[in-house]
């Protein structure tokens, strides 16, 4: 029998009972209480860009039709027939000015509206028994958009997304606003795991830890021209908003353009960067010398950028991947998996980045598969009942008091609270915000 | 001269393609790697692109500008020399896999070229505990005729599932790299390849003449 008040107690103080992550009950919490009323990523504009373009996603079992419509506006449809519930939609992509329900022709406006009804007249007497006009598919409670990043919620009564994303947006530019074009996605790569989707969300929240180790074959193998050892621990970690993040050290004396040659960008794409970003965004880069790497929106959107060695000539190439952790049950996740790209950076860029995304990140990189490994592993373990008789470790740069080991850092451009070092805060970040949802607390 | 129709079970051609892709499953089942690398043409383009589901009409069944690979000789190098590391976890202990290879067909390419299309059905095992994967996919090769034998110059591979049902592809361009036919994006890709500097090409597809492919110690890892 589940103890919750027992579970968000021993969460809140870094002691993670292990069986979280393969708990029936815990999931369904998490179904009702959390995704339920958060935000949720469901697509990019640039996944839309023409009037009909469509692609249907999913907040767990709820299917969603993200349509541009005719007039050039972004549409989220809850994806079921107000007539007998058939699934209007069931292509995953592609271009329609209507939906037209398999079952008995009822057809939707690419903005939802109903507009066919066969034998309205014959069957229902027309609009006397039953009023067509006004009706239309249920729109997602909520929807927001920000730097062409699609989201919704469940919850009608939702806070503004600009409010929910808070302190975090600053650190979102960085990934998905990189000049006035904006970024565009490709992909996304689908598939399942066999491990619990938090997991996956606690590691881009902060997680460099691991790196020196899990990822130990990559660096065997010269994909990166540091050893990630002794460059991870010099990160920053931050926290701040609903999302928390690892940034990599700089090297000393560079500029902000020598900084951002340094991972790789060309120069072509600086000024875009130099003109997009805030004072105090540049200043991460410049004065502070951290750069972004992994990082977690909660609950489920998760973003890396990292800077590999692409080729025989060791061409440092900088990418970015957005992903997300699509809980299937407690103990199975769908991973789509994103390319990310400026818009407006030159074509040789988008290739060769495309190249480093492949070799690291998704289905088939190299960075990848030793971490589903993990995660699949620890789902496995926590499903027993051994697994109920123990308290996960989370409390990496806590005193025994509860106290940071160290103070965090002083200069830091960024919002928020980082850390430089190793440690769990990002973690320990996201998992009060998933207490404050279980517990109910959440506003 | 290209041929649309493929060639007869007995000719010589198919037959050496055929065996191609035996032998080459051989090297991978004994963990071969290095050896597998020594099949690979220098300006081998490996790729396998990301299928979706989609209206009968809408003309596609694939995402553009995104794949699961899209592979040069040096990324296949690397993933190879990742593989030899004691640090790639996920095929440590490793997966029990095994391939199936079928309805191979072989059509005549310009010159001594011959694309070759097969089916492939992957099994792989993990553990002790986890449910076995089955992948299908379907294979298009381009061998080329060089002078140390059938080489392998292009492969796309069609994979029959939108969300694949395995933790990753750690182990497909070892194990599961042989089967394919030809989807209509496919051919589209496969005839957009053939000039030598095709749109969507990473290389040119073809190498400059008089140049081919050679068995390369250094390909080892």
């Amino acid at each position: 029998m589940l103890d919750l008040a027992s579970v968000v107690s021993d969460v809140r103080r870094g002691m993670i009972p292990a069986h979280v992550y393969a708990d029936p009950e815990i999931f369904a919490l998490e179904r009702d209480r959390l995704f339920a009323r958060s935000w949720v990523f469901l697509a990019h504009e640039s996944e839309i860009p023409d009037p009909g373009d469509y692609v249907v996603r999913r907040v767990l079992a709820d299917s969603f039709i993200v349509a541009r419509d005719e007039a050039g506006a972004v549409r989220v449809m809850f994806n079921m027939c107000l007539h007998r519930g058939m699934q209007v939609c069931r292509a995953e992509m592609g271009n329609a000015s209507h939906f037209r329900c398999p079952y008995h022709a009822w057809t939707y406006r690419n903005d939802g509206r109903l507009t066919g009804l066969p034998f309205h007249e014959e069957a229902y007497g027309g609009e006397d028994g039953f009023a067509r006009a006004g009706q239309a598919l249920l729109p997602a409670p909520s929807m927001g958009t920000h730097n062409g990043l699609i989201f919704i919620s469940l919850d009608p009564g939702a806070p503004p997304l600009a409010d929910y994303l808070g302190d975090f947006a600053f650190y979102l530019d960085f990934y998905t606003r990189q000049s006035p074009a904006g970024v565009e996605l490709r992909g996304p790569q689908r598939w399942r795991v066999k491990a619990n989707w938090k997991i996956g969300a606690e590691n881009f929240a902060g997680d460099s830890y691991h790196t020196p180790h899990t990822h130990a074959s990559v660096v065997d193998i010269g994909l990166f021209r540091e050893p990630k050892a002794s460059k991870r621990k010099e990160g920053a970690l931050y926290q701040a908003g609903p999302g928390a993040g690892t940034t990599y050290k700089l090297p000393p004396g560079g500029d902000f353009a020598d900084q951002l040659r340094y991972v790789g960008y060309p120069d072509a794409m600086i000024p875009g960067m130099a003109a997009i970003w805030s004072d105090r965004q540049r200043a991460l880069v410049a004065d502070s010398g951290f750069m972004v790497s992994a990082a977690t929106l909660f609950p489920n959107l998760s973003f890396v950028h990292n800077w590999p060695q692409i080729d025989a000539a060791r061409t440092v190439v900088p990418f970015i991947s957005l992903r997300q952790w699509q809980p299937v049950s407690e103990r199975e996740t769908e991973v789509l998996s994103w390319f990310a790209v400026d818009a407006a950076a030159p074509e040789d860029f988008k290739r060769t980045s495309y190249k480093a995304y492949l070799m690291c990140f998704g289905t088939s990189g190299m960075f990848e598969q030793d971490d589903v490994e993990n995660w699949v592993s620890i789902t496995d373990m926590a499903a027993g009942s051994m697994a109920r008789r123990l308290k996960l470790n989370s409390r990496m740069g806590l005193t025994s008091e509860g106290k940071p080991v160290k103070p965090p850092l002083a200069a830091f451009a960024g919002p928020g609270l980082a850390y430089q070092g190793f440690g769990e805060y990002g973690q320990r970040h996201w998992l009060g915000r998933w207490s404050d949802h279980l517990s109910g607390e959440a506003r | 001269m290209t041929t649309a129709r493929p060639l007869p079970y007995g000719d010589q051609a198919h037959l050496a393609a055929h065996q191609f892709l035996v032998e080459e499953a051989a090297l991978l089942d004994a963990a071969d790697y290095a050896g597998w690398l020594e099949l690979l043409c220098e300006d081998i383009r490996y790729v396998m692109p990301v299928r979706v589901t989609t209206a009968r009409g809408a003309g596609f069944d694939t995402l553009a500008g995104m794949g699961h690979f899209d592979e040069d000789l040096y990324a296949l190098r690397k993933r190879v020399q990742r593989l030899a590391t004691d640090h790639a976890w996920t095929e440590d202990p490793p997966s029990r896999t095994r391939h199936f290879v079928t309805n191979v067909r072989t059509f005549r390419e310009e010159g001594e070229d011959l694309r070759v299309e097969s089916a492939l059905l992957m099994f792989r095992s993990r553990g002790d505990t986890r449910e076995a994967d089955l992948l299908s996919a379907g294979r298009t090769d381009l061998l080329r005729a060089t002078a140390d034998g059938l080489r392998l110059a292009r492969r796309e591979i069609t994979v029959d599932e939108s969300v694949l049902r395995t933790q990753n592809l750690a182990v497909f361009l070892l194990w599961r790299t042989r089967s394919g036919w030809p989807t209509s994006s496919a051919r589209s890709w496969w005839s957009a390849c053939r000039p030598a500097t095709a749109p969507g090409c990473a290389s040119p597809c073809r190498p400059p003449a008089g140049r081919s492919c050679s068995a390369r110690s250094s390909s080892r890892p």
